[in-house]
């Protein structure tokens, strides 16, 4: 089974993924800010990580840095998930190594559709 | 709704479209007639066929239109498209080096995603050299609301998000307001024209690829026989035409055969009967290729 982190301080957006990511045959594990997601990534890496993009302690962006120097890092697939929808910032992202972008708010045809561009389905 | 209901209904769409409306999707019909009542100030499904049948304030068109089925998405069949992406559109660029003309056609275009998807792809492939060249994708479609939608070529963000990374959607679209536009050198590829498939339809271009996908499974066997002769008439000999996912086009004896490893892509012949060619993946192992891979080189006699 394919495992997915999904590191976001909203506890309903947390709920939503969880739920359509589990549907999609997903083991899910739901953090609240980066630096839980970083302990979670230093156990075990998982096929599919998603990231909001500002959360408490250590932000999206942080995480996804630390995640590519990690050994076996640059295999995690990394979709941001934020309402944040400037062109400039999104590419910042991008430029930075994320695999896709998420614009909030999203649904189940959305998650699915990324995920089968990045062949996780 | 009532039976009888159900039965003038389907009768009514066999009549105007060829649609082989059967019992399962009695829900769906159900839903749409309901709110096209609601639409009308009417009370209700029972109230509307009254109308259509005494007076005409609500045409057959405007049902047929009703009832059209518009889900669509961008790059829709994603594994399919992709092979469209990297193997048929290049070959068919190879094939038309000499003209640097193109030609295709998407019959029940929709809202245009597919005809949107298709241009975006040949951009990515093209690059620079599109300029060179004089490509056109026209989109035809019956429903006037759903071709407006495409000719006004904007989407909502759950649209564009379906069948899209980010990339692409940064590279071919610009927000505006809370939708999304498609970027004018996508649009200048494309085209609309209102058009019922069982008509047809007077095109004078020979189209080197047309593309009917998720429209044979709804038409009667003899609207699909029909169409496909239509089809074969405005295709050069060796031109493509691409279905969908899990359409079945085994009962045409003549005109199409199957291109070998592809199980949406069929080629047109000559005009003289010829036996269907069951698809197999045989040559492409063959030819040391990865299964699933097609052989594919027909297109290069175009």
């Amino acid at each position: 089974m394919k495992k997915c982190i999904i590191a976001d301080d909203a506890r309903v957006v947390r709920m939503v993924s969880a739920k359509i990511l589990e549907n999609l045959g997903f083991e899910v594990v739901e953090v609240e800010d980066g630096e839980e997601a970083l302990e979670e990534l230093e156990e075990k890496l998982p096929d599919l990580l998603i990231l909001d993009w500002k959360m408490p302690v250590v932000d999206g962006i942080d995480v996804m840095r630390r995640v590519k120097k990690m050994e076996d890092g640059d295999k995690v697939k990394i979709i941001f998930c934020s309402a944040v929808c400037d062109l400039e910032k999104i590419q910042s992202v991008l430029n930075e190594g994320a695999d896709d972008y998420i614009i909030k708010p999203f649904d189940h045809d959305i998650i699915q559709s990324k995920l089968t561009i990045l062949g996780l389905l | 709704m009532t039976p009888d209901n159900f039965k003038y209904i389907q009768n009514l769409l066999k009549v105007h479209a060829g649609w082989d409306m059967s019992e399962d999707k009695l829900y769906i019909l159900d839903r749409r007639l309901t709110i096209l009542a609601r639409q009308k100030n009417l009370s209700g499904i029972k109230e509307l066929l009254e109308d259509i049948e005494t007076k005409p304030k609500i045409t057959s068109g405007e049902l047929v239109e009703a009832l059209a089925i518009t889900d669509t998405t961008f790059n829709r069949d994603y594994d399919v498209f992709r092979r469209l992406e990297k193997v048929v559109l290049p070959q068919l660029k190879n094939a038309k080096k000499g003209s640097k003309r193109i030609r295709i056609l998407s019959l029940g275009c929709s809202s245009g995603q597919e005809v949107y998807s298709m241009a975006m792809a040949i951009n990515r492939i093209w690059g620079d050299e599109i300029y060179d060249w004089d490509i056109k994708i026209i989109g035809a479609d019956i429903n006037k609301k759903a071709l407006n939608k495409a000719q006004r070529a904007k989407y909502s963000i759950f649209e564009v998000q379906q069948g899209m990374n980010i990339k692409d959607i940064l590279a071919n679209f610009k927000p505006i307001g809370e939708d999304w536009e498609v970027n004018n050198s996508v649009k200048k590829l494309v085209d609309f024209r209102e058009c019922n498939i069982i008509d047809l339809m007077t095109f004078l271009d020979k189209f080197d690829l047309v593309a009917c996908r998720n429209v044979l499974k709804y038409l009667c066997e003899e609207y699909k026989s029909d169409l496909l002769k239509k089809i074969h008439n405005f295709q050069p000999v060796g031109g493509l035409l691409y279905v969908g996912k899990n359409e079945d086009l085994s009962s045409i004896t003549s005109g199409y055969k199957r291109i070998n490893g592809f199980t949406c892509l069929y080629q047109s012949t000559s005009n003289a009967p010829e036996k269907n060619i069951e698809a197999t993946n045989k040559d492409a192992i063959e030819n040391g290729l990865e299964k699933d891979m097609p052989t594919f080189v027909r297109p290069e006699k175009l």
